[in-house]
């Protein structure tokens, strides 16, 4: 690359700008490193979710073949009456009609290692479970169209249980056409279906992911006790209407009103937005930390920038005395960012869609949504790179000036300019003024989702750029104080080399920032981490409570709580249901909610509550009990600005009903899903459910784990297929999945120290070339090479300590800064852990890789020969 | 016609609470051809002067007039403009940028103002030839002595055919043979170009070769002395030797 540079004709001063680049290659391969950074992680996080929201859109489009609209009830995983077929039936528009219905369970075979798969979405991971697809073959090969592999299809009137299956997952289960697949049923135990058939892997067979079957309306609503239910209708519109989509509108609103608010007629594609919904909170997190990354390296920027200028004053003096304007001068600085923001831009566009690949794979780990290619758009490159472009001049633009305002009498000086006045007096004016409006921007004016991201990245810059400014005006104090420690390492020659951070204070407040900086994102980060984890493991321990948790792939009979009671080693139960439902707040759109139905009576003996807002626990399940209340957690409350008192209406299978809010509790706030919590009583009521989704279960002193779980999975499980997972192996999942989700974001603070790293062997390397005479000086006196490279290992390990020390300050400011972030954008309250690991291994790194990074520097002063030392300029 | 002016100027340094005046009411000018020595003890206000001179810092008080500009009420933008067609500076670290080769050091000025480099070419080759570096013309600056390094500055500094050209000690980093050299080749472009020259010195070898020398004390011009155009004449040195010890420099 560099050699091309050659190649431009020596007659334009950009000449000057890339002789520069290339003498100080190490400083321009570390500014590009931070440009590159920046906007490889802003490409890589949005290539990511558009990758991820394009692959669900297209497996939804897959999935409903041909049909045009879909009919479900508006509470969804609901079935409806056969009849609602012949109000549609009067619509002429309508070609085709194909219901069908869905039976979640799982192969009997499995049901021993069953457990709950969690995505970060709080929902269950896609192919966990077995799904049998209830379908009619006559409306099917109109709008699906499947064929067999193997075998046949089914026909309108099967004898007895015969079904389809997907010929990969035969395959998996090493079974073929004639063979019984036995699965759970809810009520008739283990039931034995017949492969008649099998399908390829793709159009409706995509769905769930291939774990699914297909049988007859009739043998899944048989099955799962379903009467003559169906759960969704799919319809094949005429062509004319199908491609226009202002007519088909207007057809999906007629059919609506017809149909009732019981029903929604939506696009099959929606399908897809409300999965695409579960991630949204996680992608916009990913989103803040992208911006984050691109200022902070932004800041990079501007410390090389700065660096540079530093080193350069004579030169640039001497441009100045020859005749160079200020204009001029700013141009030289500014054409050099130019042109390394477009080179760092292309290259990070590249970085981060190669990063996008890895990133989909974590996505698709955890989500189980299958993401085969990386997709984005021209405007999301377009915008990296102008952002990487715009960041990378805005970083420059203050060492611009600076350089412009570099005075031409510093060329002549017989020693290089003394700025340390300078410093400490542009540290004086601006630096604790910059940190005190960061700080309150950041902690006092409230701010819209809309701008959090870039106010507040930019406040964090700032904040940032503030304490550099600082730096110099404390180093004095903190050398003297720490001067007795770094004796007692490096013994006399310490107290040379750690007092000579004085000396260039420019250098060394540079240096000292970039390890600062490092050091702040690794606690920052780790501080997040930490906080989202404890909010985590404190919700598994008070909400969840109990010591056991006692699940079914299908959902479990009331009676099972008697039957746990009744067992040795058991002291209390409890019992909870999901139903999904809608949530209408007084002031904004509704949204899909999932009403958790807890027993008032024996919730507090196995759980406990965290109450934010409201009476104590005790009244709280009082007034749950009466009926009609419901309490919801802090983000919720937060995001629709909700009280105690206030009413919300929910969408329940007895219509809109509303319910009063009698408490607000600090939930955990990571889930994306909008719950509320209500009574058993009111989930018979309005949503005629009784059957329960777990039984938490609390253990008498002493009783063993291991015992009581074997009791209840070989005992009362093996009628009921009841899993048990101890809340040790759910607290290991919760932590493994935030890990999982948490380690792009580790990727970063490493990189942060590394840089931090570079900076250091730069600065000493600078301060050693600088000082040849005075160290052949030193040597000529009687210094032994030992004692050079202690001394210049003492001066960098000072740095590192202060580093350390305005890292670990500023670190914790950043993770708090990262919570609110949090709070605005995803809603998730979060009560800052401080990470005292993080924070003395941090210090210790940053101690010992200033010492790491000055050994080669060390080495070279050591090497220093005196006699020519002593020649030396 | 004086080629620079410099009348009743000033210049003062606010060091805290106290002031020193580094120049006091210094009056002084420089004809065309004119090649003017500095002399003065350490600190007597040697290279504010030439600062002054030069636009590169302002008087407290008073004026200096440049080729006919007023430089002390310019801008600092015009005042660059001035410096960078009608000064040439010589420094005493020669600052020539590692960068860049010794022919491309001396077209640095032509490049700063936008000129087109390749019309200079042949000037360039031949100022290279004067200061006899025509054979490391593509030589980075680490790659040259420091008297040829020198030489490459003086150079540079009448590439652009100035009005005046200013040298804060040129020869104090060169031994004394490379600066004997340097001082022969300001010399030859005196007589040679009729080129205007200020120098700043504390050799009274280095004086010998101007026709003037200016002595400071204190911030006051307290002589001026002609002398022969004879470079390194014995007489001369004696001359300025004497003068030294009179006013005990
Ligand atoms: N930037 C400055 N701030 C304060 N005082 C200054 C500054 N520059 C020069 N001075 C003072 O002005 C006076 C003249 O300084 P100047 O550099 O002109 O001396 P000089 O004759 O060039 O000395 P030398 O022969 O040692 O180079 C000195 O007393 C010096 O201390
Ligand atoms: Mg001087």
């Amino acid at each position: 690359m560099f050699r091309l540079l050659n190649l431009i004709p020596f007659n334009s001063p950009l000449v000057l700008v890339f002789r520069n680049m290339r003498a100080r290659w190490g400083r321009t391969a570390l500014t590009l490193l931070g440009i590159i950074v920046g906007v490889a992680a802003m490409v890589a996080v949005q290539a990511t979710n558009q990758s991820t929201l394009a692959a669900i859109s297209s497996f939804f489009d897959e999935a409903s073949g041909k049909s045009d609209l879909l009919v479900e009830t508006a509470v969804s995983n609901e079935t409806f009456p056969p009849d609602t077929i012949n109000q549609i039936r009067r619509f002429p528009e309508v070609q085709t009609i194909a219901p069908g219905v869905i039976g979640v369970t799982i192969p009997a075979d499995e049901a021993a290692q069953w457990t709950e798969q969690i995505s970060i979405g709080g929902t269950a991971v896609p192919g966990t479970n077995f799904w049998l697809l209830g379908r009619d073959p006559t409306a099917d090969a109109d709008v699906h169209g499947y064929s067999a592999s193997a075998g046949r299809l089914l026909t309108a009137n099967e004898d007895g249980y015969n079904i389809l299956l997907v010929a990969d997952y035969a395959a998996d289960k090493g079974l073929e056409v004639g063979e019984d697949l036995a699965i759970l049923t809810p009520s008739q135990g283990i039931v034995s279906l017949r492969i008649v058939g099998l399908i390829p892997e793709d159009g409706l067979g995509i769905t769930n992911n291939g774990i699914m079957g297909i049988a007859t309306i009739a043998t899944v609503q048989k099955l799962f006790d379903m009467g003559d239910g169906l759960g969704s209708l799919e319809l094949v519109v005429d062509p004319a209407i199908a491609n226009n989509s202002s007519a088909l509108e207007t057809l999906r609103g007629q059919i609506a009103e017809r149909l009732g608010r019981d029903f929604a007629v939506k696009y099959p594609a929606s399908r897809g937005e409300t999965v695409a919904g579960t991630f949204s909170t996680y992608q916009q997190g990913l989103n803040f930390f992208s911006v984050v990354s691109l200022f902070v390296g932004s800041f990079l920027i501007y410390n090389t920038f700065a660096m540079t200028i530093v080193e350069r004053t004579r030169e640039i003096g001497m441009y100045r005395a020859i005749g160079m304007t200020r204009r001029q001068v700013i141009f030289l600085v500014l054409a050099e960012a130019i042109s390394l923001g477009v080179i760092g831009s292309l290259i990070g566009a590249g970085a981060g869609l190669l990063m996008a690949r890895s990133l989909t794979q974590t996505v698709s780990g955890f989500s189980g949504q299958a993401i085969d290619q990386v997709t984005t758009t021209p405007q999301t490159l377009l915008q990296a790179l102008s952002a990487g472009i715009l960041v990378t001049i805005l970083a420059a633009a203050m060492p611009a000036l600076q350089a412009a305002r570099i005075s031409p009498i510093q060329a002549l000086r017989v020693q290089g300019s003394s700025d340390e006045g300078r410093w400490r007096q542009t540290g004086l004016r601006f630096g604790p003024l910059t940190v005190l409006a960061s700080l309150l921007i950041m902690y006092r004016v409230p701010l819209d989702s809309d701008v959090i991201f870039y106010v507040g990245s930019n406040a964090i810059f700032a904040m940032l750029l503030g304490a550099t400014l600082c730096i110099p005006l404390i180093t004095g104090p903190l050398e003297r104080l720490i001067r007795p420690f770094i004796l007692l390492i490096f013994g006399n020659e310490g107290r040379l080399g750690s007092s000579n951070i004085q000396r260039s204070q420019g250098r060394t407040t540079l240096t000292v920032a970039a390890l600062m900086v490092g050091i702040s994102m690794v606690i920052g980060i780790q501080g997040m981490t930490l906080s989202f984890e404890t909010d985590m493991m404190e919700w598994v321990n008070t909400a969840l409570g109990g010591d056991l948790f006692v699940q079914s792939p299908l959902n479990m009979r009331p009676d099972v709580e008697a039957r746990l009671l009744a067992l040795e080693g058991i002291t209390a139960v409890t019992r909870s249901r999901y139903v999904p439902s809608r949530i209408f707040p007084p002031y904004d759109e509704d949204e899909f909610s999932a009403f958790v139905a807890i027993d008032p009576e024996t919730y507090l003996d196995v759980r406990s509550m965290r109450i934010q807002e409201g009476p104590p626990a005790e009244e709280v399940m009082r007034q749950l009990a009466a009926g009609d209340t419901i309490w919801i957690g802090v983000d919720i409350a937060n995001r629709f600005n909700l009280h105690v008192g206030d009413e919300v209406v929910l969408e329940t299978r007895r219509g809109r009903r509303p319910f009063r809010i009698v408490a607000i509790v600090l939930d955990f706030g990571g889930g994306e899903t909008t719950t509320v919590t209500g009574s058993w009583g009111d989930l018979r009521r309005y949503f005629g459910v009784t059957d329960v989704s777990v039984y938490a279960v609390r253990l008498a002193e002493g009783a063993s784990l291991e015992e009581v779980t074997a009791v209840i999975e070989n005992d009362l499980g093996r009628s009921q297929s009841l899993t048990v997972e101890s809340k040790a192996e759910f607290e290991q999942k919760v932590r493994q999945l935030s890990a999982q989700a948490f380690s792009l974001f580790d990727v970063l603070g490493l990189i942060g120290l590394t840089v931090g790293g570079l900076g250091v062997i730069n600065t000493m390397l600078m301060n050693v070339l600088e000082r040849m005479r005075e160290l052949g000086g030193l040597r000529s006196l009687g210094m032994t090479r030992r004692q050079i490279r202690r001394m210049i290992l003492a001066e960098a390990a000072t740095m590192g300590f202060i580093g350390g020390l305005f890292g670990v300050a500023f670190g914790t400011v950043l993770a708090d800064v990262f919570l609110i972030g949090l709070r605005a954008i995803g809603g998730y309250v979060l009560t800052l852990q401080t990470p005292y690991a993080a924070m003395a291994v941090s210090f210790g790194i940053s101690f010992v890789l200033a010492i790491g990074a000055a050994l080669y520097p060390a080495w070279r002063a050591g090497q220093v020969n005196i006699i020519e030392a002593i020649k030396h300029e | 016609m004086s080629v620079l002016e410099a009348n009743k100027v000033t210049k003062q340094y606010q060091m805290g609470e106290v002031s020193v005046d580094a120049l006091d009411n210094v009056s002084f000018a420089v004809e065309k051809g004119d090649f003017v020595a500095v002399m003065g003890p350490s600190g007597s206000g040697k290279s504010t002067l030439l600062h002054l001179l030069g636009g590169l810092d302002e008087p407290t008080a008073g004026d200096i007039t440049l080729a006919n500009r007023p430089i002390s009420k310019l801008s600092d933008d015009e005042v660059t403009i001035v410096r960078r067609r009608k000064v040439g500076f010589i420094f005493q670290f020669f600052n020539l940028v590692p960068t860049l080769t010794a022919a491309e050091n001396v077209a640095l000025p032509l490049l700063i103002d936008g000129q087109n480099i390749k019309k200079y070419e042949p000037k360039i080759g031949q100022l290279l030839e004067t200061v006899g570096l025509s054979d490391r013309a593509d030589h980075k600056p680490d790659q040259l002595s420091g008297g040829q390094q020198q030489r490459v500055a003086i150079a540079r500094a009448f590439v652009n055919d100035p009005e005046i050209v200013l040298a804060d000690e040129p020869t104090g980093n060169l031994d004394s043979k490379s600066g004997t050299a340097v001082l022969e080749l300001l010399r030859q472009f005196c007589d040679e170009k009729e080129q205007t020259i200020v120098m700043v010195t504390h050799d009274p070898r280095a004086a010998s070769y101007a026709n003037q020398v200016v002595f400071l004390k204190d911030g006051h011009v307290i002589q001026n002395l002609t002398i022969g155009q004879r470079s390194g004449d014995e007489e001369d040195i004696r001359a300025i030797m004497r003068v030294m010890r009179e006013l005990e420099l």
